[in-house]
């Protein structure tokens, strides 16, 4: 150990400009960054209007959490390659170095001068968000984990087979045009995506190991090809699975079929009357046709929300053949316990639409769904100031940047390390100015909104550990029937009580929706912009 | 920091610092080494010589486990090179004229950052090598002329008393002056150490070596001791009464036969004193004065490689091995 902190030492003797360089990005970084989550009013209060205005702050903060990478890459590239692994004529080679030892001198560099600010900077980010008090570890050791599998070991490995930071820079470069160019193809090959809980992590696991991998035999043996070669798979195995078409098999495996005999959460009915009419329109390129189906909704328990995550639609095509759509995200629905009018989407190939639009047939729609309860309950009254929400995260009055006797408008939020677990929040307008009265809670418009999704991760990957909650309320503008006058806005009066509704997950199951006789719309019409009238 | 030296094997039974056999390296298809057989005796200070593009520094190289043999190995100390770690570097001492250095450091600095790395490291030694050299502890080395940094080089070296010491052209490039005050450190501590060296310049090593060896296009044509090789090889002028000719066969030990009249002259490369004088005498009755003249090692080497060049037809052209013998570096 003697040997690792003497070659630390040194290390950080020699690399000090640039140690300097990373601290000094990272503090602007926790100093800047409070700004995101800003309203615009708080913007404007703290910037000005200047040419260092509220979007140039924001755009700052946006720069610094790619700048703070850079310095890593900077450092990494810097303390590895100074006592290089790749060439023959560096000065430690015939020196009594244990790789060991060498080892781990870099890895405590990393930690004291990559983790360290970094930690500090996300603790100071978390207090200046006003989440000091929520149980932050396990999601800051998992953020922590996400980002050296993400970030620090791929540059550490890269660093570690590269004689050069130029050399380095090339690699990167490479890997990032490799990469745009995989998503590219990608996006040509697969226009559909899917929905799956926490699907981006288990690459996590893959970068630690083989990444890992790579290091360990470079230090060991300097056995370069085959750390280049562990790399360049790692780099072709995930780009193979950025072409590879949506994981339908991932869907089936989350949203398990239902139990025979169980109760679906909730009732879809085929709306088939001359309000509800069934449309399509083209989509990718002509190639495919989306269908929109008029449903009703019913049957979901009283506490219960149920979302619909991706849906499959199956075809009889004669002979008793059916042909199946692949899985398809839906975003954003939420299913209450009120019965409710909506729609179900899908994409189906052109040429299968053409092929069964002229005869009824039978139609099949599976969907995945979450099905969640109601939970905790929290009732915080409208503050003035920031004010916190257990179990949530810190919440903040947003007041109209527009409006000159600075009444409420919204709330903003902040949760530690990812975005909170699935929440209803609600609250009541007023369709009159406050004037720093509270109104009578029952008087007034509701407004509420869904926030947050379910994930198990303790932590989403990124550099902040704090993320802005957009609490987008409903009816927060109120729209006249007069032509040509201007909507007006909605105000939340302090003391309005806020209702915070957490959800937990009651199951993922699958429910089809069969509807016989279905008559594919006749043709598909293109999506129109409606213009206003002159 | 603390290494045991204790621990690292040495089978004091091997009276060899270095053992090579069948060492092989390619680059690619190039063959930079061919199947080569070398020992070093403990206590030898051995030159390998040979033009540049010889396979000198793979050599070096694959010895301290730098680079990995295609087939063969080296043993360094009794330790396969292909093990040679961390550890074993406490015993060896390695300088080569293309090594990059901490530059960023002072020769100072570098000290300082060199001795914890060494339990046996002689401070004493370390201060005696840097009056030695005259070396500016607080001048960084990037500052350093070349001659300065060999020097700070072999201070970082020698101060840790190294069972062996392995240079590679070390004194490739440098002023006579340095060059002398390099060799006369080295000399110092040739009592306690096996120095194994490579050069292009006979000049240079001829005077301190014990041993040396001969490499031409990877391939290792003699290494021998010094003395025997002096020994061995003799320039020898018979003049006849009448016109002189060559033997119908000469053997293979004479290189280079020439005739010039009535005088013959070539280099009997397998000399073995007055029973090679009454062979000659036999062989040349009519002989008026048989001469036999000790060699320089130059003029050994030239003989050498000419007279091997004419067989194999090799690469190595004449100019190229005149140079090397006259101790120029080529381009």
């Amino acid at each position: 150990m003697k040997q690792a902190l003497h070659i630390f030492a040194k290390d950080a003797r020699r690399f000090w400009p640039e140690i300097v360089v990373s601290l000094a990005i990272t503090a602007l970084f926790a100093r800047i960054y409070p700004n995101q989550w800003l309203n615009q009013s708080q913007l404007y209060a703290v910037s000005g209007w200047g040419f260092a205005g509220p979007q140039g702050l924001q755009l700052l903060a946006t720069v610094l959490t790619v700048l703070v990478p850079v310095g890593w890459w900077l450092l990494i590239a810097r303390v590895i390659h100074g006592e290089s692994l790749v060439g023959d004529r560096q000065f430690w080679l015939t020196r009594p170095y244990e790789w060991k030892h060498l080892l781990a001198a870099k890895v405590l560099f990393l930690l004291v001068f990559v983790y360290l600010p970094l930690v500090a900077a996300q603790l100071a980010l978390l207090a200046e968000a006003g989440l000091q008090r929520f149980p932050y570890t396990p999601g800051l050791l998992y953020n922590l984990l996400l980002i050296t599998g993400a970030l620090v070991l791929p540059l550490f490995a890269l660093a570690s087979v590269t004689s050069t930071f130029a050399r380095m820079a090339l690699a990167i470069i490479g890997v990032l045009l490799g990469f745009i160019g995989f998503s590219v193809l990608s996006a040509h090959l697969h226009s559909i995506a899917v929905s799956i809980p926490s699907g981006g992590d288990f690459w996590i696991p893959i970068l630690l190991c083989i990444c890992g991998a790579a290091v360990a035999v470079q230090y060991a043996g300097r056995r370069l090809w085959l750390a280049r070669l562990l790399l360049i798979g790692l780099f072709l195995s995930i780009g193979m699975g950025m072409l590879m078409p949506p994981d339908g098999g991932a869907v089936d495996r989350a949203f398990g079929a239902s139990a025979a005999g169980q109760e679906a959460p909730i009732h879809i009915q085929f709306l088939q009357d001359a309000n509800h009419q069934v449309t399509g329109m083209p989509v990718d390129g002509d190639k495919g046709a989306q269908i929109t189906i008029p449903v009703h909704i019913s049957g979901i328990a009283e506490g219960s929300v149920v979302m619909p995550q991706n849906v499959r639609a199956s075809v009889a095509v004669g002979d008793g053949a059916r042909k199946s759509t692949p899985w398809q995200a839906i975003y954003s629905l939420h299913y209450g316990s009120d019965s409710q009018d909506s729609s179900i989407s899908f994409d189906m190939d052109r040429s299968l639409y053409e092929r069964v639009k002229s005869t009824p047939i039978q139609l099949q729609i599976t969907l995945a769904l979450t099905q969640a309860q109601a939970g905790e309950v929290t009732r915080v009254p409208l503050s003035t100031t920031d004010f916190s929400v257990p179990g949530f995260g810190a919440c903040s009055p947003e007041r109209g940047w527009y409006d000159a006797a600075r009444e409420i408008t919204g709330i903003s939020c902040r949760s530690a390390f990812r975005q909170p677990d699935l929440t209803y929040v609600e609250t009541l307008w007023s369709n009159l100015p406050c004037s720093g009265t509270a109104t009578e809670p029952d008087k007034g418009v509701q407004g509420a909104a869904w926030v947050g999704a379910f994930d198990t991760a303790p932590a989403q990957f990124g550099i902040t550990s704090v993320w802005s909650v957009m609490i987008s309320l409903s009816n927060g503008w109120r729209y006249s029937n007069v032509r040509g006058k201007p909507q007006e806005p909605r105000y939340l009066c302090p003391g309005t009580p806020v209702v915070f509704t957490q959800y937990r997950l009651v199951r993922r199951l699958q429910t089809d929706v069969i509807i016989p006789n279905f008559q594919m719309p006749a043709q598909l019409t293109p999506e129109r912009h409606v213009q206003d009238a002159p | 920091m603390n290494q045991s030296v204790d621990s690292i094997h040495v089978d004091s039974v091997h009276a060899d610092s270095i053992r090579i056999e069948g060492l092989t390296r390619k680059f690619g298809r190039a063959l930079a080494l061919d199947n080569l057989d070398l020992s070093v005796p403990e206590g030898a200070i051995y030159a390998l010589v040979g033009a540049n593009g010889a396979g000198k520094t793979t050599m070096i190289k694959l010895m301290m486990n730098i680079l990995r043999p295609t087939s063969g190995h080296a043993r360094v100390l009794d330790i396969d090179s292909r093990r040679l770690t961390g550890r074993h570097f406490c015993r060896i001492g390695y300088v080569s004229e293309n090594q990059e250095l901490p530059e960023w450091m002072t020769v100072g600095g570098m000290l300082d950052y060199l001795r914890p790395f060494y339990p046996q490291w002689d401070r004493a030694l370390e201060r005696q090598l840097v009056r030695q050299f005259d070396l500016p502890l607080n001048r960084k080395l990037k500052h350093l002329s070349r001659g300065m940094k060999m020097k700070a080089a072999f201070a970082g070296s020698l101060a840790y008393r190294p069972a062996m010491i392995v240079l590679d052209e070390p004194f490739s490039g440098l002023d006579p002056l340095v060059r002398d005050e390099l060799i006369g450190g080295l000399l110092d501590r040739a009592p306690e150490t096996t120095i194994f060296l490579s050069s292009h310049d006979l000049a240079e090593i001829e005077s301190f070596s014990s041993h040396v060896g001969y490499l031409e296009n990877g391939q290792l044509l003699f290494s021998d001791e010094m003395s025997v090789l002096s020994d061995r090889f003799r320039e020898v002028t018979v003049t006849l009464n009448g016109t002189a000719s060559l033997p119908q066969a000469p053997p293979a030990a004479w290189l280079q036969a020439e005739v010039a009249d009535s005088v013959i002259r070539f280099v009997h490369s397998d000399c073995r004193g007055e029973a090679t004088a009454r062979e000659l005498a036999e062989r040349f009755p009519e002989a008026r004065d048989i001469s036999m003249s000790p060699m320089a090692l130059r003029a050994i080497f030239l003989a050498v490689a000419k007279s091997g060049r004419r067989h194999r037809e090799s690469s190595v052209s004449s100019a190229s091995l005149d140079a090397m013998a006259q101790g120029r570096t080529q381009a």
